[in-house]
């Protein structure tokens, strides 16, 4: 099924692993050359940068050729759909005959194509089946479209083994979900249960899989759809909508809201429970978000109104925790406990940390607010950011 | 064929050691585990979450607090974070340094939000500056530059880099495509003078490993800067001008020492500042596309090209 050969993949994953022992000093760079030496793939790669930028060009021209052929033949509905599809069949076959004839690996130029496909097909289907974008219609034409966007994400997944793929498909079930559902719970239910399901599908193909490639994509999986899943629940995680939270909450029972409440807490709780054990890094991070935003939700939750102090404790609590941990794990044997330590064991945390420190400039230059010496001294103006981090600020 | 059989394969072979199999071995199992990047983590949120709380309380409750109250508390918390850096904290080495415990980093980055929110309250409530707030984020940028130097710290770098920018007049917010002249310009010194400051202390030896911060920050300043000045309507030569020579420095640069990330910024700000002038002021829909495709297809394959000459790695 797999476009990519399995020792391929195996060897592209463990080129990683060299790469990552070398540069953490646990292998010597001669020998970490003569590793790779040995797991050496004929595929043409790129590094990440270029990727991405690869990536944003070959979708754009794909994208830009389908509509000038659109543009300059005005077609009706039905047959821009029809265009839509053959489109994405072409596009799925360009990046086909990238991989098989030019050998491209993760190149960013076939990804383009390949994601490409995966959104003209189902669109092209909608609007086939009559999806208009002004003015009411049924939603059948976007039930057509969303399920042939899961099934040809899924197939493009399996065949080139893109995780946002896989993630596509996990959003497709989630609007599927809200798309059949009759009722505003009804709808929170199926999709919360659909990811769960696609979650315990991914983590039992992790468990039986032989392959280590394979297990790290099917526990990215595992953690998508838990999140997804977690996401669905929190109903006052409802992005930049406060209003929409409390419509949500009118049209749902006392029992139902109070379910999700329960799950809100469950589910990273469980996270937890499950990631530690397996020390599944990705879950564990995973969890952490959701401890996190269940926190940051507790007080929505039970119609308390939030307090500026609520930011210095959940800080301190943060803070606490993370010293707590530390300070236990480091008092251990050898600074280990049950295999867990403080300590940086791979240069590869290092580096994300750096990445997080000079991408941290952004997040200061975002909150740098001017002063307004306009307003009285005793009226400070309520509206303006923290201290938020880059120097000081006359604005409060 | 998993890890664990390549790394038998590698022990019997003689390719890695035995003891180096049993280390490897370990992590691979996972019978070690680091949580290093995830208390990492919740240190760095946590005191975010503790210094923005203690700016939002202050904001908010402040004429409930005297002035007095208020600035001794943030005195002294400033004060009492900072000595415990110095005094826990490695003596100063020009190189890079690992922090001696995990929590200093982030006691120094709340110490310098804390120094932040006390200029602000100080300027706020007696304005000793008026209008020349800039001297405040001037003055914070220098107090954060030695620190961040002093301990090694890339968090209160970028703290000092966005007051100095904030110093410039700076803001994210402020870039949009309709900002003023003198905010781009302010831009572009601003990213000719941390580029300057980085390559000189690098020469210097010192902390060369805070280059790429520089340089980074300094980049991506500079061609925003330039691009949004691309749709000004009195000087746009000037801006094309510039960000075509900035683009084509950056994907030089960026070939030469092996460093993609400019290649791939001077790609994507380049072709767009290019791409909005061209169509600008095209009504030819049909016309645009076309342009779209065939430029978009000439970056692809000049990428293809380029990427095949470099290799993967940087």
């Amino acid at each position: 099924m797999r476009v990519y050969g399995t020792r391929d993949e195996s060897n592209i994953y463990l080129e990683r692993q060299i790469r990552e022992w070398t540069q953490s000093g646990l292998l010597d760079p001669l020998q970490g050359a003569n590793l790779l030496s040995e797991v050496r793939v004929d595929f043409r790669r790129t590094n990440i940068y270029l990727r991405v930028v690869l990536f944003i060009f070959s979708f754009l021209i794909s994208a830009a050729a389908v509509a000038l052929v659109a543009a300059s033949s005005h077609l009706d509905d039905q047959t821009a759909g029809i265009l839509c599809v053959m489109s994405g069949i072409a596009t799925f076959f360009v990046a086909e005959v990238l991989v098989r004839e030019f050998h491209f690996y993760r190149f960013g130029v076939e990804e383009g194509f390949a994601v490409l496909s995966a959104i003209f097909i189902p669109f092209g289907i909608g609007i086939a089946a009559g999806l208009t974008f002004f003015g009411h219609s049924s939603n059948t034409p976007m039930v057509f479209g969303i399920i042939a966007g899961i099934l040809v994400s899924l197939a493009l997944y399996l065949r080139f083994g893109y995780l946002y793929l896989a993630a596509f498909v996990l959003v497709g079930l989630g609007l599927w979900a809200f798309q059949i559902a009759a009722t505003e719970a009804g709808k929170i239910a199926l999709a919360a249960t659909l990811l769960l399901a696609a979650a315990i599908i991914a983590r039992i193909l992790r468990k039986n899989c032989g392959r280590d490639y394979l297990a790290e994509e099917f526990g990215a999986i595992e953690t998508l759809a838990f999140t997804g899943a977690y996401l669905i629940l929190n109903l006052h995680l409802r992005i930049g909508h406060e209003g929409y939270s409390t419509l949500i909450k009118q049209q749902l029972s006392a029992a139902f809201y109070w379910f999700t409440y329960a799950a809100v807490w469950i589910l990273p709780v469980l996270g937890f429970v499950v990631s530690l054990r397996e020390k599944h890094r990705l879950m564990i991070l995973a969890s952490l978000g959701m401890a996190l935003a269940t926190l940051s939700t507790n007080k929505p939750y039970l119609g308390h109104e939030r307090q500026t102090w609520d930011l210095i404790f959940f800080g301190l609590f943060l803070i606490a925790v993370a010293i707590a941990i530390k300070r236990w794990l480091t008092s251990g044997p050898g600074g280990y406990r049950y295999g867990y330590t403080a300590s940086r064991l791979l240069y590869g945390d290092k580096q994300i940390l750096t990445a997080l420190g000079t991408a941290a400039a952004a997040l200061h230059g975002t909150n740098v607010v001017s002063p307004s010496h306009a307003a009285s001294p005793n009226s400070l103006h309520t509206g303006g950011g923290s201290s938020g981090g880059a120097g000081a600020s006359g604005e409060f | 064929m998993t890890t664990l059989d390549r790394l038998n394969q590698w022990r019997e072979s003689g390719a890695i050691t035995g003891a180096q199999y049993v280390q490897i071995r370990t992590l691979v199992r996972k019978d070690r585990f680091s949580v290093f990047l995830e208390l990492n983590v919740l240190l760095y949120l946590g005191v975010l979450a503790l210094a923005g709380g203690i700016a939002a309380t202050i904001q908010k409750y402040f004429s409930n607090l005297s002035d007095v109250a208020v600035l001794t508390s943030l005195t002294i918390l400033f004060a009492g974070t900072l000595y415990y850096c110095f005094k826990r904290a490695s003596p100063f080495s020009s190189g890079q340094v690992e922090s001696p415990i995990v929590t200093l980093d982030y006691v120094l980055y709340f110490s310098c939000l804390v120094m932040s929110t006390e200029l602000a309250y100080i300027e706020y409530r007696f304005a000793f500056l008026k209008d020349r707030e800039d001297f405040y984020f001037l003055f914070t940028a220098v107090v954060f530059f030695v620190l961040a130097y002093r301990f090694d710290n890339r968090f209160v770098l970028s703290l000092a880099l966005s007051s100095l920018a904030a110093g410039f007049g700076l803001r994210l917010t402020r870039f949009q495509m309709v900002s003023e002249n003198s905010l781009r310009i302010a831009g572009i010194a601003y990213s000719i003078l941390i580029s300057t400051i980085g390559l000189w202390l690098s020469r210097l030896e010192l902390k060369k490993h805070f280059l790429q911060s520089y340089l980074h920050i300094a980049c991506n300043v500079l061609l925003i800067s330039l691009l949004s000045g691309v749709v000004d309507r009195t000087w746009w030569p000037r801006y094309l001008a510039g960000l075509l020579v900035a683009a084509v420095s950056a994907i030089y640069f960026g070939v030469r020492f092996s460093r993609l990330a400019f290649v791939a910024y001077g790609v994507l700000y380049g072709y767009i500042g290019l791409s909005i002038k061209v169509l600008e002021d095209s009504h030819d829909v049909v016309a645009a596309l076309l342009f779209v495709v065939i430029t978009g297809s000439a970056v692809i394959i000049g990428l293809v090209v380029l990427a095949r000459r470099i290799g993967r790695n940087e």
